[in-house]
């Protein structure tokens, strides 16, 4: 008797839904991603404002309201005021603003520019387009993983840190009261700000085998926009030349979501949610041109 | 339904024509496969790759219908899909990932629930001989482990049918037997259907029972692999006893000598159609000679496939 006669068993069960085959191939970019020990270290410098936010929550409620438990540090309360002043809806949507976002571009390109890249080189589009699920579920196991993957460098950390503001905060400080009215909102923000940078960026790596350039590419025009935003807006003095940029797009609308001011100035709603439709009907308009599990050879 | 029934096909293809931009790699394919190990058989470029990339949708094919164990290709696609499993020609891996990790997200892919997908995981990797490099990264594999983590993959979701591309390519020759082998028992006792695409005749000859040929996108003949390698008495195996080498020569001026085994006195001989095997008793008496044996030999697969290219509209039908 071969080995194999005993090894092979049937299968008689019923098969998943496709959405638990969406979530496979999430759970499998997620796990991948965190596996690796070099996107840890960037994880954890990636998080730094929400590390920095947990310092202030102690120093605040423990170091300065806990004198009494502490030896040899003394500070004003005005210090306990001004760190009361990060705490807003704004410090949650976008704590430290122009770090976070620094960080958030760096971090989507390393999580998400090479995501569809990445199989295209391995020849795993075979892989996933022949078994039983459709190319758009490919598509959004890919996005939901990118999406899990920024949520928890912008979301998941925060609400950590909300959670232990909650565990320490005094009665009298009004924490709880406070950021518990906004927190729902910010939380539904930053998912949607993460769910567009996810689409977008699984977007534009379905056009390349090469990861590197892919992710040149989405942080070289983040960048870019970025500047070339900020320039028309200084030069003609006028906010709306904030939508040049997809980051101040979204950052705009996630700021309509939670309540928060838009930042870095004024601009109009209505132009960030054209240039948004635009960006994003281009995106999946491109994923299907560029989305082909076999290379055409004439 | 009686489209899946145990009777239909494994695949049927009517007017199959597959284009690469203005390539075309496959010509109106006509064929229908039965249920067990079939072989598609022919050189490198002859379309064999772009008709199972096709079946499975990964190429939208330019003409024609399809069927796969009785459901329709183009409109049942994800249907077809879980009921296959797939082995592709070329690499495929997932940066990062072991090789067990792989054929968990192929068996969750296939619908498995997450339990049963790792459970089995562990289970094809073992079957395949992957037990001890499961744990590796795959792309520290050598070119024979991938084809086992590939065939690992193809086998998780317990498919019906099996498509494999070019199985046995990197394997030294003890894996390619035992591949073969294990492939061979897939169909036998565990009553799975299979499709080997493969240049590699003797692999094709091992396990297949039906065969169909392809040349240059056309298919040129089809068929039962005993029927296709019926020689019809024309191939004769010939053992004389006397005068060989007198022998050899008379064979050869008459053109009748095709081959001269190594063993001493053993001839390899052809007689057309028109020809009967008195000829050869003769002319090995004009050489003092005697006949031992004169014993009809049966065509391999190679020489069906030649023969079929020569004349290929004698076997396309």
């Amino acid at each position: 008797m071969a080995i194999h006669d005993v090894g092979f068993r049937g299968y008689e069960g019923a098969r998943t839904s496709a959405l638990a085959r969406i979530t496979a191939i999430a759970k499998s970019d997620v796990s991948r991603t965190f596996r690796s020990w070099k996107f840890m270290l960037f994880y954890l410098v990636s998080i730094a404002p929400a590390l920095f936010a947990l310092a202030m929550l102690y120093l605040k409620f423990i170091i300065i309201e806990g004198q009494g438990n502490t030896t040899g540090i003394r500070l004003p309360r005005s210090a306990g005021n001004a760190i009361d002043r990060l705490f807003t809806v704004e410090g949650f949507l976008d704590f430290g603003q122009g770090a976070t976002t620094l960080l958030t571009i760096l971090f989507s390109a390393v999580v998400g520019a090479g995501i569809l890249s990445r199989d295209r080189k391995a020849g795993a589009l075979e892989l996933y387009f022949t078994r039983g699920i459709r190319p758009w579920q490919y598509v959004a196991g890919k996005w939901l993983g990118v999406w899990f993957l920024l949520l928890c460098q912008v979301l998941f950390p925060f609400i950590i840190v909300w959670l232990f503001g909650i565990s320490v905060a005094s009665e009298e400080s009004g924490f709880v009261e406070r950021t518990s009215k906004f927190m729902p909102y910010v939380a539904l923000a930053q998912m949607f700000m993460c769910g567009t940078l996810a689409f977008w960026l699984v977007a534009l790596s379905a056009s390349t085998e090469s990861s590197r350039f892919a992710l040149l590419r989405w942080t070289g025009g983040l960048f870019l926009l970025q500047t070339v935003s900020s320039v028309l807006w200084r030069q003609f003095q006028q906010p709306n030349w904030l939508a040049v940029s997809p980051f101040r797009v979204v950052r705009r609308i996630a700021a309509e979501i939670s309540g928060a001011a838009p930042y870095p100035s004024n601009f109009d709603f209505e132009p960030a949610m054209w240039v948004w439709v635009v960006l994003t009907v281009t995106s999946a308009l491109w994923l299907r041109l560029h989305l082909r599990p076999i290379e055409v050879v004439a | 339904m009686s489209f899946t029934a145990e009777s239909s096909p494994a695949v049927a293809l009517t007017d199959y024509t597959v284009r690469y931009g203005s390539h075309v790699a496959v010509h109106s394919a006509t064929f229908s496969m039965p249920r067990g190990a079939c072989g598609l058989l022919g050189k490198n470029g002859a379309g064999k790759s772009s008709i199972l990339k096709a079946v499975l949708g990964l190429i939208r094919p330019a003409g024609g219908t399809g069927s796969v164990l009785g459901l329709e290709v183009r409109s049942q696609g994800a249907e077809v899909r879980d009921r296959i499993g797939y082995m592709p020609e070329k690499e495929t891996s997932l940066p990062g990932l072991s090789g067990l990790d792989m054929v968990i997200l192929a068996g969750g892919l296939s619908g498995l629930p997450a339990a049963v997908a790792k459970q089995r995981a562990h289970e094809v990797l073992w079957l395949v001989g992957l037990e001890e490099s499961r744990y590796r990264k795959v792309e520290g594999y050598s070119l024979g482990m991938k084809q086992r983590v590939k065939l690992a993959t193809a086998l998780v979701h317990d498919p019906e049918l099996l498509f494999l591309d070019e199985p046995t390519n990197g394997l030294d020759p003890k894996g390619r037997q035992e591949i073969l082998e294990l492939l061979g028992d897939l169909v036998q006792k565990k009553g799975k259907s299979l499709i080997l695409s493969s240049h590699i005749l003797p692999d094709v000859e091992e396990i297949c029972d039906h065969v169909v040929l392809l040349d240059e996108g056309r298919v040129i003949g089809q068929g039962p692999l005993a029927e296709l390698t019926k020689e019809a008495g024309r191939y004769y195996t010939l053992r004389v006893q006397g005068d060989t080498v007198a022998c050899h020569a008379a064979l050869d001026a008459a053109g009748l000598l095709r081959e001269v085994p190594e063993q001493a006195g053993t001839f390899r001989v052809y007689l057309a159609a028109d020809q009967q095997p008195d000829v050869v008793f003769h002319l090995v008496q004009q050489c003092a000679s005697q006949v031992r044996l004169l014993e009809p030999q049966r065509r391999t697969l190679s020489e069906a496939f030649l023969d079929a290219v020569a004349h290929p509209e004698a076997g396309a039908s």
